[in-house]
């Protein structure tokens, strides 16, 4: 085809070589009216086109089409008044747009310089419809959403790619393609020919996509960016050497909408979990007693790995077996508010003892459930011959009570503990038989509001499990600013509201550094802290603090 | 009048009227004048000034004033303070009841307050605070616990409670605590029970124990309000003296433990080194620093540390390299000392967490994430 002439797909449309291919089309379509008409009007369409051509950012809405020279009010009406309705009737879908995978080989030249020449090693091109594919082209269409923040949370490209890809989509293997393409002449979307030299517009949409890889990237957890190589199935022969570029029309169409997975009333059961670690070990297979008592109650449940608590409550979808598959497909699972931390006296005395008490029951409190409950089996007698006195044990579950605000269930035994799982299994069955609930991205929306709700009222807003399990992984991935902030609180009597009131100065070590060499005195080094102001009274620091840390990060040779 | 001027009525002075001689050591009338025209203005401006003054004044009183109070009531919410400030409201019925003599005992050996009030919700027993000085109310947090005793002899009473609704106020156990709460918004309520009777709960009437079981779920998933079963009036009573402590204590480690990190410093780490005025003990520190990294065990610390005992010298070290590459892997290749003899090994620190320690000291970015890989 000829150089010039843009790509038609078969509807009358003009090819958006702009990233507002909206507007274009309206305005051309606007101008050909016009233009058979024989109005005059045509050629202030023209005008306000020419200038929608050199524009390179995508315009959010009509309004800001204004700043346009020759957009006035009369054609952002019009516009707006299309785009509204453009809106109503796709339900913001996306109208088809051309996606041109290239080699690259034209690239270089223009880039002006980068590697140079020809490069050695491979792009990454990914096939049709496979996992990578998928996410960039998902990545793409949101950096063209008139409002869109520029990138995707992990959550929201999960549920958007899906359906462009073939296989199933595994969170972790598509999404490690992405570090492939985070070079910058990996490949580039464009819409016309790239032949034509200097095309500031596949530019910046490049440039934007690359932004959203790369703010993507940064929100991924160390996990799921370890490169698997198995995925990447890379077939840049397919693309042909020619070097003319593939035309790979794909019509996608995708409604927007802002997660709203809900699960229906009667499609869902509710299911406990019971954390795997409840049921082995022990020398007196109590914990084993556990999960038989659950059996003979007839409790729906299962066993899996809980990063946080010990027993919790699932919503999971009911999915019928496909014939033929050995295991049935496993079905959306959303977490519901409650958790169960099981302590029985021993145990308690333990973990007051050796500070995981209240590591715990901190870590309870910020894994997005909001109704956590302490289950205390009291073994009677056996309290006794335990390193700690009664009354501690008994102020330590008072106090879990009113000062952490967990509700507090005394039993006596391990029965009674499986009874009332038991009954609780039950109860949230029958709260839960006729809601219909809506999967919540916590990543996305924060924590729900548990004040909302009334205390009566279940919640029907949930996260899923994987992302709360996810979510409660003990050794999270840690920032730069957390660990300063932990290496100095290694300093006797420096505690956390001290480390935070520093860190509001210096937020990495680097930057402390950096003030004590620019420090003109040893005694003003001695200094640099005294006078921060910590906590809600506004102390100083003090000069003894400001010394130790001095004398920490300033000593030339080695400390003692 | 100047002086100058009395003279022409009396002619006996023989003093010179003309003022330019009355300039030698006196000044002149419109010297004088001027003087007091300027001294005057001068104590004008500082009248006018004065009232900006005493504003100024009164302000810094006033502030100082405020950081004194603020520092009173943080004081009064420490552990060793908290009880004197606590007031325990008691309803009188339930001093009526066979154990309130006990109860009043051991409040008084509390420390705190007693007050003796009919409450609103009958046999109850609330919390409240005293605030030190009443300039600071804003700053404190009511905390209101309402712990309201169920008076039934033992659990098939509760059963029948829960199922058909006490006889007087004709409803059921979830609703008649929702009704409760509804008339004590902002309010937590808990719910005791003293079961004289306590051989019925040793023998577990299996069918009570299990409607009393499901009675008390379904107020919890209804309600948020737990239940306690007390044997005797002492354990009531202790319990009462326990959520006195705990009341009077939260505000204090609710305040401590918001650092505004996200993470939980463990009790291994918890409390810090001591390092005394010399620097000694620092050493230490930086060993427990390498340690905050996660996944470094004490060995690895201890390989690190050897190296570089101080974080100056491997600041040098790492101004000493000369790309960027040779800093990331600065650590990577020191050795590790694990175990002692036939059984001991040799591994090195890795390229992992050299990486991570670099990133940390040399990034200008607190929000960098160490696990990148990038």
């Amino acid at each position: 085809m000829p150089a010039t002439e843009p790509v038609r797909l078969g509807r009358k449309r003009a090819l958006p070589s702009c990233p507002n291919p909206l507007f274009l089309k309206w305005l051309t379509e606007l101008r050909d009216e016009a233009k058979e008409k024989g109005l005059k009007i045509q050629y202030t369409y023209q005008k306000a086109i020419n200038s929608l051509n050199k524009y390179p950012l995508p315009l959010k809405n009509a309004k800001e089409a204004k700043i346009l020279q020759n957009f006035g009010d009369g054609i952002c009406k019009i516009l707006d008044e299309k785009l509204q309705r453009y809106y109503r009737e796709n339900g913001k879908k996306f109208m088809e747009i051309n996606i041109f995978l290239h080699t690259n080989k034209c690239d270089q030249g223009k880039d002006g310089g980068g590697d140079g020449g020809r490069k050695k090693k491979r792009e990454y091109v990914p096939q049709k419809r496979s996992g990578g594919y998928a996410v960039l082209l998902t990545l793409y269409k949101e950096t063209q959403v008139p409002g869109s923040k520029g990138y995707m949370f992990k959550m929201e490209l999960q549920a958007e790619a899906q359906h462009l890809c073939d296989k199933s989509f595994s969170v972790v293997s598509a999404f490690t393609l992405i570090s492939c393409v985070l070079h910058p002449s990996a490949f580039f979307f464009q819409h016309s020919d790239p032949e034509e030299p200097g095309d500031k517009d596949s530019q910046s949409c490049k440039v934007r996509l690359l932004e959203a890889c790369q703010c993507f990237y940064c929100n991924l957890t160390p996990a799921e960016r370890q490169p698997t190589v198995t995925e990447v199935s890379c077939n840049v022969d397919d693309v042909h050497s020619s070097g003319k570029p593939q035309n790979s029309q794909t019509t996608m169409t995708t409604s927007r909408k802002p997660n709203a997975e809900c699960l229906l009333p009667g499609t869902y059961e509710i299911m406990l979990c019971v954390d795997f670690i409840e049921t082995t070990g022990g020398s007196h297979h109590r914990k084993q007693e556990l999960v038989k008592e659950l059996q003979r109650n007839g409790v729906n449940f299962d066993i899996r790995k809980l990063n946080v608590g010990d027993f919790l409550w699932v919503a999971r979808e009911k999915v019928a077996p496909v014939a033929g598959q050995l295991r049935a497909p496993v079905g959306r699972e959303l977490v519901l508010d409650y958790i169960v931390e099981r302590k029985r006296m021993d145990d308690l005395c333990g973990s007051i003892i050796d500070g995981r008490f209240r590591e715990q029951k901190f870590r309870l409190k910020r894994c997005g459930l909001h109704k956590p409950i302490y289950l205390v089996e009291e073994c009677g007698s056996a309290a006794s011959h335990l390193s700690l006195p009664e009354t501690t044990l008994q102020q330590a579950i008072v106090n879990t009570q009113v000062v952490d605000g967990f509700f507090v269930k005394r039993v006596q035994d391990v029965r009674e503990s499986a009874a009332y799982l038991t009954i609780m299994t039950r109860f949230l069955t029958k709260l839960y038989q006729n809601r219909t609930l809506i999967c919540r991205s916590r990543e996305l929306e924060g924590d729900g509001g548990s004040d909302e709700e009334e205390r009566g009222l279940p919640s029907c807003s949930l996260m899923s499990f994987a992302e709360f399990n996810h979510g409660a992984v003990k050794n999270k991935c840690q920032t730069v600013r957390e660990v300063f902030a932990r290496q100095l609180m290694q300093i006797s009597g420096l505690s956390g509201d001290k480390a935070a009131a520093i860190l509001e100065h210096y937020s990495t070590p680097h930057s402390l550094l950096t003030a004590y060499e620019q420090c003109t005195s040893e005694a003003e080094k001695e200094k640099l802290l005294s006078s921060i102001r910590y906590g809600k009274l506004k102390r100083n620091l003090g000069p003894a603090l400001s010394r130790t840390v001095y004398q920490l990060y300033c000593t030339q040779g080695a400390l003692t | 009048m100047s002086r100058g001027q009395e003279l022409p009525l009396n002619g006996a002075r023989n003093t010179d009227t003309s003022p330019s001689k009355r300039k030698l050591g006196k000044r002149t009338v419109e010297e004088i004048q001027a003087s007091r025209e300027v001294a005057l203005s001068k104590r004008e401006a500082k009248k006018r000034q004065q009232p900006d003054k005493d504003v100024l004044r009164e302000e810094r009183e006033r502030q100082k004033m405020e950081r004194k109070a603020l520092a009173e009531a943080a004081r009064a919410l420490r552990p060793e303070e908290c009880m004197k400030h606590m007031v325990v409201v008691v309803d009188p019925a339930l001093l009526q009841l066979e154990g309130g003599g006990t109860l009043l005992a051991s409040l008084q050996a509390l420390g705190c307050s007693c007050a003796i009030k009919k409450q609103s919700l009958p046999r109850s027993v609330s919390w409240m605070r005293r605030a030190p000085c009443a300039q600071v109310i804003r700053h404190m947090r009511y905390f209101s616990l309402y712990l309201t005793l169920l008076k039934v002899k033992h659990e098939c009473e509760l059963v029948k409670f829960a199922r058909h609704g006490r006889s007087d106020c004709g409803s059921t156990l979830t609703s008649w605590v929702q009704e409760q709460q509804r008339r004590h918004l902002g309010k937590t309520l808990s719910l005791a029970i003293i079961e004289l009777e306590k051989y019925f709960r040793l023998i577990v009437i299996h069918v009570c124990f299990l409607i009393s079981l499901q009675a008390m779920v379904h107020l919890q998933l209804h309600t948020g309000v737990s239940v306690c079963f007390f044997c005797t009036w002492r354990d009531f009573s202790d319990h009462i003296t326990m959520t006195t402590k705990a009341v009077a204590e939260a505000p204090f480690k609710r305040e401590r433990e918001t650092t505004g990190f996200s993470f939980y410093l463990e009790s291994e780490w918890a409390g810090g080194q001591r390092v005394d005025r010399g620097g000694k003990g620092l050493l230490q520190v930086w060993k427990r620093q390498i340690q905050q990294f996660n996944r470094v065990s004490p060995d690895m610390a201890a390989a690190i540390l050897a190296a570089y005992p101080s974080p100056q010298l491997l600041k040098k070290a790492y101004n000493l390299c000369r790309t960027k590459q040779e800093k990331i892997s600065l650590l990577s290749d020191l050795l590790i000392r694990r175990g002692e003899g036939v059984t001991s090994t040799t591994r090195r620190i890795g390229p992992e967490l050299s990486r991570r320690i670099f990133l940390t000291m040399s990034s200008c970015d607190p929000e960098l994430s160490l696990d990148s890989n990038l």
